[in-house]
């Protein structure tokens, strides 16, 4: 797992988790308050249709306490109730109608002490009738007050209904009226036209508004109404109707969803900046170390010039500047330990060529020391036996003077060449066959002499202009070839020559780059893939710096930078 | 035809009749000031009046007379009429006896098309005029009638049109009737017995005791009314004797949504009280009553769907076949044998406010006036 992951994984639930946390109290809690709001609501709305339905009771008794009066007072209903004089039959019938519409009410039925209909308001032509059921029923119910299923000619309705007693002479009459109860009585209790007021009796539903597909209302309460079916011949006991408040809840619902769903947009959110905010820090903190670590790969005893330069001020900053410290001294300690071994092996062939030349001089010494022994012993035979032993004398002249040339190609030149930059350079690139190429040659004045073999100037400049060139292919183009005294780009104060080839060509990626470098590695048909390594390997014996900038359709730079002579401006 | 009491009122001003019949059933002269019936009754010679005209001037010939007849009516109960025309004779010639009440039948009322009018032309004392919005019923020539205007009471309080200096008032209000006899310069008098009303029963019948019926007549309603006891016209002499059928493409009876109801032409309301009574009282079944209007009240009475319906019907006729024959193409279902589909409840009359020192009025037969 990479450092960028570990941070990545690290700061999302660092960020999640108490959001989700807080997130879902916040929820919580707010459900909770709407929920609390709407029971509360509903409650206050179901006592008020208490309160209501209390009211049209007290109403009731309010009318029929006047028409009782009004009754008591009107002498032909007495003598058709009380003496049953037929020739006011016709008014009594009539009677209970012009009362129920003077009273404003929507039943009224009065009936004598037998419970036989002698005048109804609602139903004129039900006289006669005997209807045992209000008369016994309505006293017991609570307050006086029932709901009750009553006919009309045209079917029956429903009305809120409340009995008072007409006493005439020596009988006792009954009054009942009533209110309808219909649609719009419902919905007047309702008030609200979100809620819904329905009555669910035994056989029959009345509701304050007609059911619409798609919504459904859920009972929040019900109030218990005493129920009397005045239609049934023998309605016998109160029987319990029950009038139901309901709503839709869909509101409430809506508004939680509402809540959950901007829970889940300030989760996702959140996660959402959490990551790319941690992607940023993450890439922000891996990316110097994976550059670090880049360079770092690149150092080897071959590939010394790696550059750990850094401004800043932090850890990365620190161990990047480590890292260039422990370059430079394992640059210079490269430099003793080939030292060490070119003295090493110096003396070791030293030795060979001390043994070697001991091995050829001892048949000469051998030859001599026998020629001088003939010349004192017997010079007569000097001749004869020189004669015999010249091919002895020189076969090891012979072997001297190849163990000589031998060991001249194998030693190294023992002092490092001197080099005028600016004149190597000059007849160099302009022997340089250039193609569709175009030299720009652009030599600084008083460059002066760099510590340099001459003709390994010459390879390293052969190699990068051909690259150069070929870097364009059919392409025009322009390769460049400069040079410069200092080290670092810019005139930097180290004693340094610089020595610059560079071109419009096609560029190199990183890896591209990578891969030059290496032994081997060729991109050209016939190519042997040396050409870079060995102008590496040349400025590295040199004690120089290779750097590269290049980048792909941008073309290449090549920076040769050369220790110059001491005493060099 | 007329059809209701405006129509019935007016025609008997505009149009005349042979002969008249009046509210008392003795017949008086009409459009013939006499006549003469010759063999039992199959032949009748009527002298028509000598100045009768139409009221745009056309003499009142028995040619005009014999034409108005041909054009308009169908076969009389004695059969297709023959007709000789001497003078101001018009001699009729039938295959069956008749008596003189048949030539007093607003079916043989004798018109004149008017060409560019939609209305014919009369021989009665007046001619009707629609235009301006209301009904103007004046005179022709100089007979010193007055001009009769018409006003629907509307549904509203009768009494205001007592107030607003009405001349007659039709009605069987209560409010209205004692209004006027606590006015003086209003006297009320009882008009015949006009209408009867039936309790039909598709696909069966009801039989009521006279208690019911003595009921509903007296506690029932608030209008004059009576128990039904005479022998209906529908069923003396039936229809199997006039030969009347159902009317070609009648619905079959039952046709349509059935109707648990027993149902009422609403506007009625003595047919909404006697409902009202009768559901009350459980008689024929039907749970509850239904007003109609008069257009759905036909539909259904035609389609005979309801369990049983009020219908309100004339009390007399004078020509009973041809009443049967309007019925049944009213109500199909009733061909087979409307007797036993009918049951006469009762029979209810009106009674005619008339301003004292006002109009003279004769009362016709079937109820309606006729200005003197």
């Amino acid at each position: 797992m990479t450092f960028r992951t570990r941070i990545l994984l690290a700061t999302v639930p660092v960020v999640l988790v108490p959001l989700v946390v807080f997130g879902l109290g916040v929820r919580r809690a707010m459900r909770q308050q709407i929920a609390g709001q709407y029971r509360g609501r509903m409650t206050a709305l179901v006592d008020l249709i208490g309160q209501d339905l209390e009211r049209q009771g007290s109403l009731l008794a309010t009318r029929l306490a006047r028409l009782r009066e009004t009754a008591v007072q009107d002498n032909r209903f007495r003598l058709a109730a009380v003496t049953r004089d037929t020739s006011q039959r016709g008014y009594a019938l009539d009677y209970a109608g012009t009362a129920m519409r003077t009273a404003g009410l929507d039943m009224l039925q009065i009936q004598d002490d037998s419970a036989r209909i002698i005048s109804s308001g609602h139903f004129r032509n039900e006289f006669d009738r005997l209807e045992r059921g209000m008369p016994q029923l309505l006293p017991t119910a609570p307050n006086g007050v029932a709901l009750v299923q009553a006919r009309t000619p045209e079917g029956p309705f429903f009305v809120l209904a409340r009995l008072d007693s007409l006493p005439l002479g020596s009988r006792r009459f009954t009054i009942v009226g009533g209110f309808a109860v219909d649609s719009g009585f419902l919905a007047r209790l309702a008030r609200d036209s979100a809620v819904s007021v329905s009555l669910s009796l035994p056989h029959a539903m009345l509701s304050s508004r007609a059911a619409t597909a798609g919504s459904r209302d859920e009972v929040v309460s019900e109030l218990p109404v005493p129920f009397i079916d005045e239609t049934q011949p023998d309605s016998a006991s109160l029987v319990q109707a029950r009038l139901l408040v309901a709503t839709p809840l869909t509101g409430l619902r809506e508004l939680q969803g509402t809540v959950d769903q901007w829970f889940v947009i300030a989760v996702l959110a959140t996660l959402l900046v959490s990551v790319v905010l941690a992607s940023w820090l993450a890439s922000r903190l891996s990316r110097p170390l994976a550059e670090l670590a880049g360079k770092t790969a690149e150092i080897n005893m071959d590939r010394l010039d790696v550059e750990f330069a850094s401004d800043g001020t932090d850890e990365v900053g620190a161990l990047e500047r480590l890292l260039g410290q422990m370059t430079e001294r394992l640059r210079a300690g490269t430099v003793r330990l080939r030292e060490v071994e070119r003295r090493a092996a110096t003396g070791e062939l030293a030795r060979q060529v001390n043994h070697d030349v001991k091995n050829g001089l001892a048949p000469l010494r051998n030859v001599l020391r026998h020629l001088a022994q003939i010349a004192r012993d017997r010079p007569a035979e000097l001749p004869k036996v020189f004669a015999e032993r010249r091919q002895a004398l020189v076969s090891s002249l012979n072997y001297l003077e190849s163990l000589a040339a031998n060991y001249a190609k194998l030693s190294p030149p023992p002092e490092t060449q001197r080099c005028d930059v600016n004149t190597v350079t000059r007849e160099t690139v302009e022997q340089l066959p250039m193609g569709a190429a175009e030299l720009s040659l652009e030599l600084a004045d008083g460059v002066g002499t760099a510590k340099i073999d001459a003709i390994a100037l010459r390879r390293i400049l052969e190699n990068l202009v051909s690259n150069a060139v070929e870097a364009m292919g059919d392409q025009s183009g322009v390769v460049t070839v400069s040079t410069a005294h200092g080290g670092d780009e810019g005139g930097g104060a180290s004693n340094a020559i610089r020595v610059v080839v560079e071109d419009t060509g096609k560029g190199m990626t990183e890896s591209e780059l990578e891969r030059a470098f290496q032994d081997f590695h060729t991109t050209k048909p016939g190519g042997v893939g040396l050409g870079l390594s060995i102008v590496r390997r040349l400025v590295t014996d040199a004690g120089g710096r290779l750097r590269v900038e290049t980048s792909p359709g941008a073309g290449s730079r090549f920076i040769v930078e050369v220790p110059a002579e001491e005493g060099t401006a | 035809m007329p059809t209701n009491d405006a129509e019935r009122f007016v025609f008997r001003q505009v149009f005349e009749t042979l002969v008249r019949l009046d509210c008392a059933g003795v017949v008086r002269p009409g459009l013939a000031e006499s006549w003469q019936v010759d063999d039992d009754g199959r032949q009748w010679t009527f002298t028509i009046r000598s100045e009768a005209r139409f009221s745009d001037g056309t003499p009142a010939t028995g040619q005009v007379i014999a034409d108005s007849w041909t054009r308009r009516v169908g076969p009389l109960p004695g059969g297709t009429p023959v007709f000789t025309i001497s003078g101001r004779e018009l001699t009729v010639r039938l295959s069956q006896p008749v008596t003189a009440r048949l030539f007093a039948a607003p079916g043989l009322a004798v018109t004149r098309p008017v060409e560019g009018s939609d209305w014919p032309v009369g021989t009665g004392a007046y001619a009707s005029d629609t235009s301006g919005g209301r009904v103007t019923v004046a005179p022709f020539g100089a007979t010193g009638r007055p001009v009769l205007v018409l006003r629907p009471s509307g549904g509203g309080d009768e009494r205001d049109l007592l107030d607003a200096g009405i001349d007659l008032l039709v009605t069987d209000d209560a409010s209205a009737l004692g209004y006027a006899r606590s006015r003086p310069e209003f006297t009320t008098v009882a008009l015949p017995w006009e209408r009867r009303y039936v309790l039909a029963v598709p696909g069966g019948s009801v039989s009521l005791d006279s208690t019911v019926l003595v009921g509903l007549a007296r506690d029932a309603l608030r209008v004059e009314a009576r128990p039904s006891s005479s022998i209906p016209w529908w069923a003396d002499p039936g229809a199997v004797a006039c030969g009347v059928a159902p009317p070609p493409g009648a619905p079959p009876l039952g046709v349509g949504t059935p109707i648990a109801a027993l149902v009422y032409p609403v506007e009625d309301a003595v047919a909404r009280d006697l409902a009202g009574r009768l559901v009350a009282l459980g008689i024929g079944g039907a749970p509850r009553a239904l007003g109609l209007a008069a257009p759905d009240f036909s539909a259904a009475l035609a389609s005979g769907r309801a369990t049983e319906y009020v219908l309100p019907l004339p009390a007399v006729t004078l020509e009973a076949c041809g009443a049967l024959r309007q019925l049944i193409a009213r109500v199909p279902w009733l061909a087979d044998d409307a007797a036993r589909h009918l049951t006469p409840l009762v029979e209810s009359r009106r009674r005619a406010i008339v301003r004292r020192g006002g109009a003279a009025f004769t009362v016709e037969w079937d109820g309606t006036l006729r200005v003197r």
